[in-house]
């Protein structure tokens, strides 16, 4: 365990506190510019997988009325659904994986980011002892510190005594659970999660020091600009319920062919056929639906 | 919920922190903060032999079980019958300095700020001198804790004012030490003196002479009188000086967050010990005598016991296990000092050996 930790530190922690130093020492002594700043570049550093993981989610989207059909169609043949859905992601070049790695892959870049904002404030004077022994050696690291925690009307420090930064938090972080497709979930429990996520952070935001507010809501506003790059405005203005449907364009999601119909429509219809031939071997009437 | 998860594994709950408060000890009494917001005055006869408390002459304020004030960070001062405490109001973004009786614990009298308190108030001619996170030195009347004057700096004051003569000294994490004039607050020298780093650490006045450290890792000998340096070269650490210093004869002892003590020679700044003395952990208090021994508290939970000429341990550490951040108190033989583990101790300074131990989480 304590070989990860040091891994943790050493790797991602340490150059990342160091980096958001010298960050704020070039942005005129302005931690609050260098979370901005920081932020940007390890989205831009992670837009690939981002790019992917919401590629990824819309195509799983707009795969959904499909795998309704297949749940339809076998209703109590668990095995057969899970092979015709596994044949159906693969005709289509989709995997739930591919939803769900990316953002796995993610996830310990921003915890280490978190972490790094809440070393790097150093409000007390514990927090600051420890902030010594995770600096490198520059002379300009060890001058800039303590960081300057004043912010617009914010101490970074602190949280916002104005409750300015919960309502921004909470709103940018609807407007991107809203915007972002939610594949394979119930309307009920998707509008749910919409509104648990941001409420949540709100809350978390009344007590936390505003430096983290920040950087979730510079978070939530690049998340919501890539989103809208991949999906559009998506989900926000689009009346509850509605289903997701595809864009015709990647190559990879839903190319139309001559007749018209895309490989996923193709695939479900050639299904569609041989189960009614099946059918018809065994003497069945297909079902009218 | 897992990311929920890690953030209350983070330790960003919003929970106040409990400090690092130094006994000290007055007219035969210790007094000592503890780190749930509770002063403490003990006897530390009554102490050894393990009396019930509170023995006669002892106290604890506030004395509602339920109350309790800031988070120390200082010692308890003790002067004209009041024991002056400093705290930390940080979820309230406020500092408060308490007056206590000294006999009862009652509370005479509180000064707040804005900006929490860190360092350790300075009593001197009458004067409470104190410096505040708001960036300010406050002076103010011993008697009623009014205020007489304040001075701002450019940056919170975490160090501990030191009165010499008609001047009083104060780092501030704006990397400046400043000489005020203490009748009136009005700067001294011509200008502050700047280091290349932050300056919490506690001015040490000897003579004309102030040793100081700085987060640039250097340590300082300046003219009193100017403020100019006076050693050719700062001496140079491994990471920041945030203790202040302590002089015997024409040495300086002074421990750095790289986890070393080094001896100084007060005339230049040379190292005297063939090699520091490493411990596992920052040093972030001063060195205190006690029985010839040089008592050395770390970050890594143990007191070591040094030879104040050669460097080397003279008895084994004494384990206890909780970060020692606390600045030790030694009445020339026994060596008090509040750990993390929530005790306060008391050492003999000859062999390191526990005397008595008493819990403040009461």
């Amino acid at each position: 365990m304590g070989g990860i930790v040091d891994i943790w530190n050493i790797a991602l922690l340490q150059p990342l506190v160091n980096f958001l130093v010298i960050l704020s020492e070039v942005f005129f002594d302005n931690f609050g510019l260098a979370i901005i700043v920081l932020t940007i570049l390890v989205n831009l550093v992670l837009l690939p997988l981002t790019l992917k993981q919401m590629k990824a989610s819309k195509a799983m989207a707009a795969l959904q009325p499909k795998l309704k059909q297949l749940q339809k169609k076998y209703p109590g043949d668990r095995q057969r659904l899970s092979q015709e859905t596994m044949k159906l992601y693969k005709e289509q070049g989709v995997s739930p994986m591919g939803c769900v790695l990316p953002l796995l892959l993610q996830f310990p870049i921003w915890i280490a980011l978190y972490q790094s904002i809440i070393k790097t404030l150093a409000v007390a004077p514990e927090e600051l002892l420890d902030l010594s022994q995770r600096l490198y050696s520059l002379p300009m690291i060890h001058q800039a510190i303590p960081l300057g925690s004043r912010f617009l009307w914010l101490d970074l420090g602190y949280p916002d005594k104005f409750y300015i930064l919960p309502i921004l938090v909470g709103a940018s972080m609807w407007v991107q659970q809203k915007m972002t497709p939610m594949p394979g979930m119930e309307d009920r429990r998707a509008s749910m999660m919409q509104w648990m996520f941001p409420a949540m952070f709100m809350f978390l935001t009344i007590t936390f020091p505003s430096g983290l507010a920040l950087f979730w809501i510079a978070s939530s506003l690049l998340r919501i600009g890539m989103q809208y790059f991949v999906t559009g405005w998506g989900g926000l203005l689009r009346p509850a319920g509605e289903v997701v449907k595809a864009k015709p364009a990647p190559k990879e999601e839903a190319a139309t062919t001559k007749e018209g119909i895309t490989p996923l429509e193709r695939g479900i219809k050639s299904e569609e056929r041989g189960d009614k031939r099946k059918d018809r071997r065994r003497g069945h009437r297909p079902r009218r639906k | 919920m897992a990311l929920l998860g890690l953030l209350a594994f983070s330790g960003c709950s919003g929970v106040a922190f409990g400090g690092w408060p130094s006994p000290t000890l007055a007219e035969g009494t210790v007094y000592v903060g503890s780190l749930q917001g509770k002063v403490f005055a003990l006897d530390p006869a009554m102490r050894r032999e393990r009396r019930f408390f509170p023995a006669e002459g002892e106290w604890v304020f506030p004395g509602e079980k339920k109350e309790k004030i800031g988070a120390i960070y200082g010692r308890l001062v003790v002067a004209g019958g009041l024991v002056y405490v400093a705290t930390d109001e940080r979820t309230r973004r406020a500092g408060k300095v308490y007056a206590l009786d000294a006999a009862s614990g009652a509370l005479r009298w509180f000064f707040e700020v804005g900006g929490p308190f860190v360092g350790t108030p300075a009593v001197a001619g009458g004067k409470v001198f104190v410096g505040s996170s708001d960036g300010k030195l406050y002076a103010l009347e011993a008697s009623t804790l009014g205020k007489i004057w304040e001075y701002k700096t450019g940056g919170k004051i975490w160090s501990t004012p030191v009165v010499q003569g008609n001047v009083v000294y104060v780092g501030s994490l704006d990397h400046k030490l400043y000489a005020l004039d203490v009748g009136t607050g009005k700067p001294v020298w011509e200008e502050p003196f700047e280091a290349g780093g932050a300056i919490a650490s506690t001015p040490l006045v000897a003579g004309d002479v102030i040793y100081v450290g700085s987060f640039d890792s250097k340590f300082y000998a300046l003219s009193a009188a100017t403020g100019k340096p006076v050693w050719p070269e700062p001496f140079k650490a491994g990471n920041w000086f945030w203790t202040q210093a302590l002089l015997d004869g024409d040495t300086l002892y002074v421990g750095s967050l790289d986890h070393k003590v080094y001896a100084l020679d007060i005339k230049d700044g040379t190292p005297k010990w063939p090699q520091p003395f490493e411990t596992g952990g920052m040093v972030k208090a001063a060195p205190v005598l006690a029985s010839g021994t040089l008592v050395v508290v770390s970050g890594d939970g143990k007191v070591y016991g040094l030879d104040p000429q050669t460097g080397r341990a003279v008895w084994l550490p004494f384990d206890i296990g909780g970060p020692l951040w606390a600045q030790p108190f030694s009445d020339g033989q026994t060596v008090y000092l509040s750990a993390g583990d929530g005790l306060l101790y008391a050492l003999s300074g000859q062999r390191g050996e526990l005397l008595w131990s008493f819990p403040l989480a009461q």
